[in-house]
């Protein structure tokens, strides 16, 4: 049975404390992973982002708290879990002087593959990463774009359940960023579970099935992405969009069943409603507002921004 | 000076000024300049002259020292900026070469020179304890100081026309080499050539002649010479001579070279190369290129992009069949010559590119950052270190099959060679240089092994072991002296080289720390 099916979390981690020298990095840190998701790790710069996944990935040993790896401690089954993982570096570090073959084909044999194995692993990673006729070249003759697939061409090749990824697409142009993307919801199609940080959010948003946002140490808030969008300052609201709506269309809304008050939106052509959640459901509500006569084009929630959400979220200025 | 090498001078020199290590590395050198003293002023209860034996130590310590800086500190001077990535930023400020190569070589030279002048005062004391004047100290450290230039500038060059630090570093290695024992080299020559026509085309006479040129000119050039002169007795000057004249014209004509080539050699630098044999026949590719990985990965890694693969290995192992060749040629049947010059220049060569391996084989994983990719995988820190060095070990086959022949062929020889407590003491300090080398090069850079080669000379200059070890030797005689090597081995294993090994893992362990972690 597989960890999603099983239920057991990719990653649990609870009550995380590390500590350099003076600079308190995480502090008190607790969130789960979910088997089989792309989950999100969101943090400005400074956040502890880093740290953490050092720790998950067994590069750093625990201080306080507990790490736990598809079940496994990260204190005592270091093999067992770097067995299971796949960890890309935010920096582009490769051995550049060997072709793409080579270079895979090392981390290949280093994880114990035979050779046929390796040959097979190789053909299907370069596949996947849509590398296919580059294996002769050599790594540092790749542009940044070609250089970030080999590198997940590298994480994949020992079939790792867990992909750990540091800021995948720092540093590329949209069209790198956006073919990475698109590799990335093909791995998770795959049934691997990938956790990828990044200190943009709005590049996570469509990817990500569940997110974690960190600022100073601290978990801000962990997961799902609808979760992190719906507002919870006050009673349920909608954003209606009429069409060619009458100059006291605000009126009329305030007089509809099961509003509690209606402002215009600046600047645009959309009204937001608040309603009593307990008495009117949205079904009902559109029900009422169509009995005014007035087409009605436009009917969703009214969710954070994805930006604002960040920001209500975080701090200003940058971590010292 | 123009405006952007004061600049960057000024930058690099004040970067070096802010570092804790450069003045930790100071200060070390004047406490080592302290030991070296107190151990002198107990000598002169039993030695006459002891300032005279004390500043001859010194200097040629400091040859040794600025002769290894020249393959390490001065040859990446240009490869660093270029491998770092910060070449073309330079270009693209408006430095030219010149204004580049100045500011990056001269700041290296001050901090190279300043490590002289921290030692002066205290060898000046060395007249105090007699056998030593003014005049000959001041010549020495003058010659010493032209000698530091002339390597400077010999590494500068290299280090302009070579593509990475690693390639500049053995350039560098093989000119200086090919300097110091081009005499000797050229005195064989000289003895081989008969009287008369050469093939009949050639005055061998004539050839004479220009080898008893360049020997002289060598030895106008030569440090070794006039550090020689200077501390011979009755010295009286002068202190400024033919050889440092000399350093400085060569030097002159080293960087003006370097900057007329700089441009044209520095478009490709930065990115790691290596020879291919795309070219080759397919056959000729098989035999000679990179293999499939092996089960060990990291060995192979080793193997073939630290020290060159099995390309190395051929050139290698015709080097020694050359030098077998040549010293049985100039040997004149005289076995005994013949034996202990071959295994001699068989250890030598092996022990100068382990020296290397040693500081390029963590450095190199430290300076690309690759160290996280290592130490994630299911291996431990441990058999990472061993399977790295087992992979440098490999390339040293070639020396050690030849030695198995040379031991075959001249078993006496052999024998003598392995029974001289000399070579005792320069096997368990070629060890220690090499693991101090390795764990060095994680924090020192390309500075790890002049440094290592100062740890260890201080150590035999300050610990008694060795010292005890020559005199046990001598009063135990041939099977005792074997006897002592081994019970000497072992106790620099387990008091030295294993805690050294214990360290060398644990910090590579760590080293994920250092190399990743500046992120969010």
């Amino acid at each position: 049975m597989s960890d999603a099916a099983a239920g057991t979390p990719a990653i649990e981690v609870k009550n995380l404390s590390h500590t350099f020298k003076q600079h308190r990095a995480l502090v008190d840190m607790s969130f789960t992973v979910q088997a089989g998701s792309l989950h999100g790790f969101v943090g400005p710069n400074g956040a502890g982002k880093t740290t953490t996944l050092k720790l998950i990935c067994t590069l750093l040993k625990p201080q306080s708290g507990m790490v736990r790896v598809f079940d496994h401690s990260i204190r005592t089954d270091v093999k067992l879990i770097r067995r299971r993982i796949g960890f890309m570096p935010d920096h582009f570090s490769m051995y550049r002087q060997m072709t793409v073959f080579e270079y895979l084909d090392f981390f290949g044999a280093a994880y114990g593959l035979s050779q046929k194995d390796r040959d097979r692993v190789i053909g299907d990673v370069l596949s996947l990463t849509d590398m296919d006729g580059r294996q002769e070249d050599l790594v540092s003759s790749l542009s940044r774009g070609m250089q970030q697939r080999v590198s997940l061409a590298r994480v994949l090749v020992n079939d790792p359940d867990l992909l750990l990824l540091d800021e995948p697409a720092s540093g590329l142009d949209p069209r790198a960023r956006i073919e990475l993307m698109e590799i990335l919801q093909e791995l998770r199609k795959l049934g691997k579970t990938i956790f990828i940080s990044s200190h943009i959010l709005s590049e996570l948003a469509e990817l990500c099935d569940s997110v974690t946002i960190v600022d100073r140490g601290t978990v801000k808030y962990s997961g799902s992405m609808d979760g992190l969008l719906v507002k919870n300052d006050g009673p349920k609201a909608w954003v209606i969009r009429a069409q060619d709506a009458p100059d006291n269309f605000l009126e009329q809304l305030r007089t509809v069943d099961g509003v509690k008050s209606a402002e215009p939106v600046e600047g645009r052509p959309e009204f937001v409603v608040q309603c009593d959640s307990e008495t009117v459901d949205s079904n009902k509500l559109l029900a009422n507002l169509l009995t005014l006569g007035v087409p009605i084009i436009g009917f969703s929630e009214d969710r954070k921004h994805l930006n604002e959400a960040f920001m209500d979220l975080t701090e200003r200025g940058v971590r010292t | 000076m123009n405006r952007g090498a004061f600049s960057l001078f000024n930058w690099t020199l004040r970067r070096d000024v802010e570092l804790l290590r450069t003045h930790l590395v100071r200060v070390a050198f004047a406490g080592l300049m302290l030991l070296v003293l107190w151990f002198a002023s107990l000598q002169t209860l039993t030695v006459g002259a002891a300032g005279l034996n004390l500043f001859d130590w010194i200097c040629w310590m400091n040859i040794l020292v600025s002769t290894l800086a020249g393959m390490s500190y001065f040859s990446t001077c240009v490869t660093e900026e270029s491998e770092g990535g910060n070449l073309g930023l330079l270009k693209l400020a408006g430095m030219g070469s010149f204004s580049i190569l100045l500011g990056k070589s001269t700041s290296r030279l001050v901090g190279a020179m300043m490590l002289l002048v921290v030692q002066f005062p205290f060898t000046l004391l060395a007249i105090t304890l007699g056998g030593v004047t003014l005049i000959q100290i001041v010549s020495a450290y003058t010659a010493i100081g032209a000698h530091l230039i002339l390597v400077a500038n010999m590494a500068l060059f290299f280090s302009v026309f070579s593509q990475s630090s690693g390639r500049a570093a053995v350039w560098t290695a093989a000119a200086l080499t090919l300097f110091f024992v081009s005499p000797a080299l050229l005195g064989f020559a000289r003895t081989a050539f008969p009287p008369g026509q050469l093939y009949g085309m050639l005055d061998t006479a004539k050839i004479k002649s220009a080898i008893d040129s360049w020997q002289e000119m060598q030895r106008d050039l030569s440090v070794f010479d006039r550090v020689s002169a200077a501390l011979s007795v009755g010295f009286a000057g002068p202190v400024i001579t033919m050889q440092v004249w000399y350093s400085l014209m060569v030097s002159a004509v080293l960087f003006t070279l370097a900057c007329l080539g700089f441009e044209r050699s520095t478009r490709k630098q930065g990115t790691p190369q290596r020879a291919t044999l795309s070219r080759g026949r397919r056959s000729f590719r098989r035999i000679l290129g990179v293999s499939r990985t092996w089960e060990n990965s990291l060995a192979w890694k080793e193997f073939y992009f630290l020290t060159g693969g099995r390309v190395m290995w051929i050139l290698r192992a015709a080097l020694f069949a050359g030098l077998w060749c040549v010293v049985n040629f100039y040997g004149a049947g005289d076995r005994a010559l013949i034996g202990s010059t071959f295994v001699s220049g068989i250890l030598i060569v092996l022990g100068i590119e382990m020296l290397i391996f040693s500081s390029r084989i963590l450095f190199d994983e430290s300076r690309w950052g690759t160290f996280p990719l290592l130490l994630i995988l299911p291996i431990s820190a441990r058999n990472l270190v061993w399977q790295k060095t087992w992979g440098c070990l490999l390339a040293g086959l070639p020396g050690f099959a030849w030695l198995v022949v040379a031991a075959v062929m001249y078993p006496d020889e052999i024998q003598m060679v392995l029974r001289q407590s000399r070579f005792h003491i320069v096997a368990v300090d070629f060890l220690l240089i090499m693991h101090f080398t390795a764990l060095l090069s994680l924090f020192m850079r390309w500075t790890a092994l002049p440094a290592a080669v100062c740890i260890v000379l201080a150590f035999n200059t300050c610990c008694p072991v060795m010292s005890i070890g020559l005199i046990l030797n001598d009063l135990m005689g041939d099977t005792g002296g074997l006897l002592l090597a081994v019970i000497t081995f072992a106790t620099y294993w387990i008091l030295l080289l294993l805690p050294l090994q214990i360290e060398i893992v644990s910090r590579v362990d760590d080293a994920a720390n250092h190399e990743y972690g500046s992120g969010g």
